[in-house]
């Protein structure tokens, strides 16, 4: 190559050259398809016959399904102004960060938690605000949603989800025409129900929340085996993040976010990131659903990355991505500071499912 | 969140039905086609068809005789695809290297370094672009390519495969930069300014 090549023109290429790939006419016979497959049921059905007999000791396998595509939009008139934040001579604060969370994980460590009892659920309730920009133009729309789950004590038992779109809007100066589509694929009031979290929605094949431990879904075997030492606890947040400390402050994010880790662990979490070279203090009055705390961040690609900790008391109040750097019109033309999206996260042990 | 293509338009809300066998092979009329396009090109069409079959009997399995929503069934049918692709990883491989050797012959022949515009630059790098995928993680493939050859968003993939949009987008980036990387590698010389 003469001269480096422009990013936004390897991005151009990447695209041009992803839809050429592997692209060649394939042959797709939908008749013969279609009597394959109906041969295929009535082959099902002559083999179930007997079985049927006996139904009641053959529980039907529960169903998994996708009730989520046609999206329910709340219109409200007008757009809605982008929240901002004042990103000037951030990136030279990593002392700073590291002490706010050496403090907080200190709090954090001292809170006496409830403990939760048979037949009680863990309650979570994530506040969504968002931006959702349409690529290659400057139309972006606003979403505000809260998505709330009740978590049984013995994870085996039922799950409750449930999603409230409270707004969609378009974003003011960056408004397109029609009606704003909502950045949730849940409708609005929707709810999935299913014993280990297995929701209707999942796709066959996907493993549940009793089986598949990850830092979103702490299974108490994965929550048991992570490293109490910080450093190997970090070790493990960079392996899962696949993006060096960027990425294991995202998935330190999605932990936090759960809403599911016992106060000890969380600590340990901020002391993991408290070792972060590259994490900043980007905004000290950071406001989430109403709460205020420090936010730390990363850059991520064209984002900061962040946390939001209540300094008082250690409490995670939830995270953010900030546009680091103003974005150009085929990306949304989003200014610096400008919050991306915000996720905010509180708890509460219940007595029952639905139980606020 | 953001989304990197164009929003999926709504489409108005439909009447829940029941699935029987007239509603599932209607389904198929209307759906098989598009996701076996998919799933060959990146396994072949000799197992895309089995994929396909088998997702339709999947869904069957699960929910016959239940309600269910037309709209609905495509990032299911998507997911269970992707999930079903997982037992052909090495089989994707293969039939995306031995594409990328076949284009590069094709385009040899061709000689598309004659021809400067990006249309070209793009046609030349379809061939080594098709290797290097087959290089990607399978959790960064996946996403990536579902939202290339399926026009998901990540909002859709997140539901489809069930992991958070975050994470979607984190695979989606790492993807698209190990590719661009990989790219700018390359001795070719790209036509500057130029929209594909």
């Amino acid at each position: 190559m003469s001269e480096p090549t422009q990013p936004e023109t390897l991005d151009r290429l990447l695209d041009a050259a992803l839809s050429r790939a592997g692209d060649e006419p394939v042959q797709f016979d939908v008749a013969a398809g279609k009597n394959a497959l109906a041969a295929a049921l009535k082959a099902r059905a002559e083999v179930a016959e007997p079985i049927a007999v006996g139904a009641e000791h053959q529980p039907r396998r529960r169903g998994r399904w996708l009730a989520a595509a046609a999206a329910v939009v709340v219109l409200t008139g007008g757009g809605l102004a982008a929240s901002t934040v004042d990103l000037t001579g951030v990136g030279s604060n990593s002392a700073t960060a590291g002490e706010e969370l050496t403090k907080a994980a200190d709090l954090a460590s001292r809170v006496v938690e409830r403990p939760i009892a048979p037949g009680q659920f863990r309650y979570v309730r994530s506040r969504y605000e968002g931006i959702m920009v349409e690529l290659g133009s400057t139309k972006a729309t606003y979403s505000d949603f809260v998505q709330e789950q009740w978590i049984p004590a013995d994870r085996r038992d039922e799950w409750l989800f449930r999603n409230k779109i409270i707004s969609v809007k378009w974003l003011e100066g960056h408004e397109g025409g029609g009606k704003p589509d909502a950045a949730t694929a849940f409708k609005d009031g929707e709810e999935f129900r299913g014993k280990c979290g297995n929701y209707s929605y999942y796709a066959e094949g996907q493993p549940d929340r009793c089986t598949n431990g990850t830092f979103s879904n702490p299974t108490p075997e994965f929550v048991a085996a992570l490293p109490k030492d910080p450093k190997e606890l970090l070790d493990k947040l960079r392996d899962a993040g696949q993006a060096g400390d960027s990425g294991a402050l995202l998935q330190a994010g999605e932990a936090l976010n759960s809403g599911q880790y016992p106060a000890e662990v969380r600590a340990n979490i901020f002391r993991a990131l408290a070792l972060l070279p590259g994490l900043v203090v980007t905004d000290k009055k950071a406001n989430l659903d109403g709460k205020e705390g420090v936010a730390l961040g990363m850059k991520y690609y064209d984002d900061f990355t962040e946390i939001i900790i209540d300094p008082e008391n250690g409490d995670y109040i939830g995270r953010r991505q900030t546009v680091a750097e103003d974005m150009p019109e085929d990306k949304g033309g989003l200014e610096k500071g400008t919050v991306r999206s915000s996720s905010a996260v509180t708890t509460k042990i219940v007595d029952s499912l639905g139980a606020e | 969140m953001r989304t990197q293509v164009a929003p999926v338009a709504l489409t108005p809300e439909v009447a829940p039905a029941v699935l029987d066998e007239a509603a599932l092979l209607e389904l198929y009329e209307s759906t098989a086609e598009r996701l076996h396009r998919y799933v060959a090109r990146r396994v072949g069409t000799d197992t895309a068809q089995d994929v396909v079959s088998e997702a339709f009997l999947v869904l069957w399995d699960q929910r016959a005789g239940q309600t269910y929503e037309a709209d609905a069934i495509r990032a299911w049918l998507y997911g269970v695809a992707t999930n079903l692709l997982r037992g052909h990883v090495r089989a994707e491989e293969r039939k995306l290297r031995a594409w990328s050797k076949e284009y590069a012959a094709r385009t040899d022949e061709a000689d598309i370094g004659d021809r400067v515009s990006a249309a070209a630059d793009a046609d030349v790098l379809a061939g080594p672009l098709t290797a290097w995928l087959a290089e990607l993680r399978i959790e960064e493939r996946e996403v990536l390519l579902l939202h290339a050859w399926a026009d998901f968003t990540p909002t859709e993939i997140a539901v489809a495969l069930d992991v958070p949009v975050a994470t979607v987008r984190t695979r989606l980036h790492r993807g698209r930069a190990r590719l661009r990387t990989r790219l700018a590698a390359t001795d070719h010389d790209f036509t500057e300014d130029s929209h594909v």
